[in-house]
């Protein structure tokens, strides 16, 4: 009798264990999918050259707009360049420039941010008037203005989307900062003796973290496209360097003789998207505590 | 020899609904290698005075008078001249173990912060400190506690924790505001031997904030009573038990379960809006027609014993 209860309870328990696991999974699915789009992303960046055989800017007009094949998967473009090839060599251009994007958005925004929550008062009033205005500001429209006083160009083109990116961040960071700077542990860290500077960076930082690299995965997927929308217009990477948005805006011409022009760097463009937008959804059902919990049960 | 010297220290927090006045006209006096216990009810300003010698009072705090620390003021020393005594000369060791511990680092990460911020030690051998500090309040197997956070503690390690980090640096005064709150009997027992063992051992002095009467008897030397932002009695241990003067010292003591449980009339008033004359009087059986225009002063009645009331105030 014992036993058998002892066996239903242990099956239970098991059933149970097993049901926790694969849940948490599942919710976690998004991370990991994510996770591993983006790695195959970064492979294919790096090791461009051994993955395809031929040159991305090489011009070879005899073998101008050929359909998808076995030898160019994607076919060629009208100069006759091997669009998979473009395209896997546009990843290292456009990852590479959507992470510059963030990198100095983050580091920008966060500063102001912490700045701003912590020292309350005057340099609050101030940052924050600043940031509410950037806000009020059309980001991509001002982008190009930007791009097209300082001239096309890739550099520019970072410089500009960074420059209404870090608003997000200081927005964010500002407000955790206020709540996470009236915890007591913050005055306790006072009481033995920590400066501003040690307090901010050792104990306010990782406390502000989690939801500020969440929105930064997010961002890297908004920034790509910013990215990409400045190459379609002519403003970003210049010919005959390989550009996801200035690829689709060569292949427009030719859509209805050539759709894989478009059509594949468009796709690109919409994997990359989409995989930073599942690795952040994926952190943040990790760092938000309420649905970890609901994940958990 | 006087560590410590409080005198004439005022207190007020102006806030929206007026002027807070927490801590007002107290003077006290803190001995080396004394332990002196500051007890009353929540809410009379008790907390404020222990975070006033820090001088980690919010920014809407106005405070006037002198802290005199072995001579220097604490009120007019520059923050820098400030940051190396916290932790270092005086430590605090606060009420509430959880939120006084940072929940993203771990224990040893956080109880290496004294040894990296005063002594210059680099991590890897504050940690070997660290885990000596954590033996000597007692955590079994430190070497592994210490890469914990603190939601894995239970609540009467943290509180060890929380002392730990205080003493860390060998403070020559330590505030404890309530150590043992939140906690279950047979642990603040240990909280308290391991309190007294600690204090006696490095001749440090103490102020202990509390409102346990049975905390206060158990490692004070002297005590003083606070109300309403004032110190209106103070004595020795033994004196300050065996013969209570003031009518609210009484009235405390008798409140106490050992003491037959009886509760005090009224409710402490709120430090906006403070009584005139003397702040007891309207709780006070014995008031007289004085009690209510005048102040009372401190009177010595007896050596080192003093009261504020005007019962004992023949002039």
């Amino acid at each position: 009798m014992n036993k058998i209860i002892l066996f239903k309870n242990f099956n239970e328990i098991a059933e149970c264990w097993f049901r926790q696991r694969t849940k948490h999974f599942s919710k976690q699915k998004t991370l990991v999918i994510g996770l591993i789009m983006i790695f195959g992303l970064i492979f294919m960046a790096i090791f461009a050259p051994y993955i395809t055989p031929y040159d991305p800017v090489e011009v070879n007009l005899r073998n101008n707009l050929l359909p998808p094949s076995w030898e160019h998967p994607f076919g060629t473009d009208n100069l006759g360049r091997d669009v998979f090839t473009r395209v896997i060599y546009a990843t290292r251009i456009d990852l590479l420039a959507g992470f510059l994007v963030v990198g100095i958005s983050m580091t920008i925004g966060l500063l102001i941010g912490i700045i701003a929550g912590y020292y309350s008062g005057k340099m609050d009033k101030i940052l924050v008037g600043m940031i509410d205005t950037f806000l009020a500001l059309p980001d991509i429209i001002l982008a190009l203005v930007i791009v097209s006083s300082l001239g096309p160009g890739i550099y520019n083109a970072i410089v500009s989307l960074s420059l209404f990116g870090w608003v997000k961040y200081a927005r964010v960071s500002r407000s955790l900062t206020l709540s996470v700077k009236e915890k007591e542990f913050i005055e306790a860290i006072k009481a033995i003796g920590a400066s501003d500077f040690y307090i901010i960076t050792r104990h306010i930082v990782p406390n502000i973290i989690a939801p500020i690299l969440t929105l930064a995965a997010l961002h890297i997927g908004h920034a790509i496209l910013s990215l990409a929308a400045l190459g379609f217009l002519g403003l970003g990477v210049q010919p005959p360097m390989p550009e996801w948005g200035a690829m689709l805006n060569e292949g427009r011409a030719f859509l209805r003789v050539g759709w894989w022009l478009s059509v594949f760097p468009g796709l690109m463009i919409m994997t990359t998207v989409l995989a930073f937008n599942l690795l952040s959804d994926g952190l943040r059902d990790i760092f938000d505590p309420r649905v970890r919990e609901e994940v958990i049960k | 020899m006087t560590l410590l010297s409080i005198q004439n220290l005022r207190v007020h927090f102006l806030t929206e609904d007026g002027i807070v006045k927490a801590v007002n006209d107290v003077d006290l006096v803190i001995d080396e290698g004394d332990t002196l216990g500051l007890i009353g009810e929540t809410g009379c300003g008790k907390t404020v005075l222990g975070l006033s010698i820090l001088r980690l009072l919010p920014k809407n705090a106005r405070i006037e008078g002198k802290i005199l620390y072995r001579g220097k003021d604490l009120l007019k020393i520059s923050e820098e001249e400030m940051r190396k005594i916290r932790g270092k000369e005086i430590a605090m060791i606060f009420q509430n173990a959880l939120t006084s511990l940072n929940p993203v680092l771990t224990i040893g990460t956080q109880l290496s912060e004294p040894f990296e911020l005063h002594h210059g030690l680099k991590k890897k051998n504050a940690i070997q400190k660290v885990i000596e500090m954590l033996k000597l309040v007692q955590i079994p197997s430190p070497s592994e506690r210490v890469r914990e956070y603190p939601h894995e503690f239970s609540g009467g390690m943290r509180q060890r924790a929380m002392i730990a980090m205080g003493l860390a640096c060998k403070p020559f005064l330590i505030i404890a505001d309530e150590p043992t709150k939140g906690l279950d009997v047979t642990i603040q027992a240990q909280i308290i031997d391991l309190m007294r063992e600690l204090t006696k051992s490095s001749m440090s002095s103490m102020l202990l904030i509390t409102h346990d009467l049975s905390l206060a008897t158990e490692l004070c030397d002297n005590i003083a009573v606070m109300y309403a932002g004032e110190i209106i009695e103070y004595g020795s241990i033994k004196e300050l038990f065996k013969n209570p003067k003031h009518p609210y010292t009484q009235g405390l003591l008798d409140s106490h379960p050992s003491r037959g449980l009886k509760p005090m009339h009224g409710i402490s008033p709120s430090l906006i809006n403070l009584p005139e004359g003397c702040k007891f009087h309207p709780r006070c059986a014995l008031a007289m027609k004085v009690c209510k225009n005048k102040r009372p002063q401190m009177v010595e009645i007896e050596k080192k014993h003093f009261v504020r009331c005007f019962l004992y105030d023949y002039d």
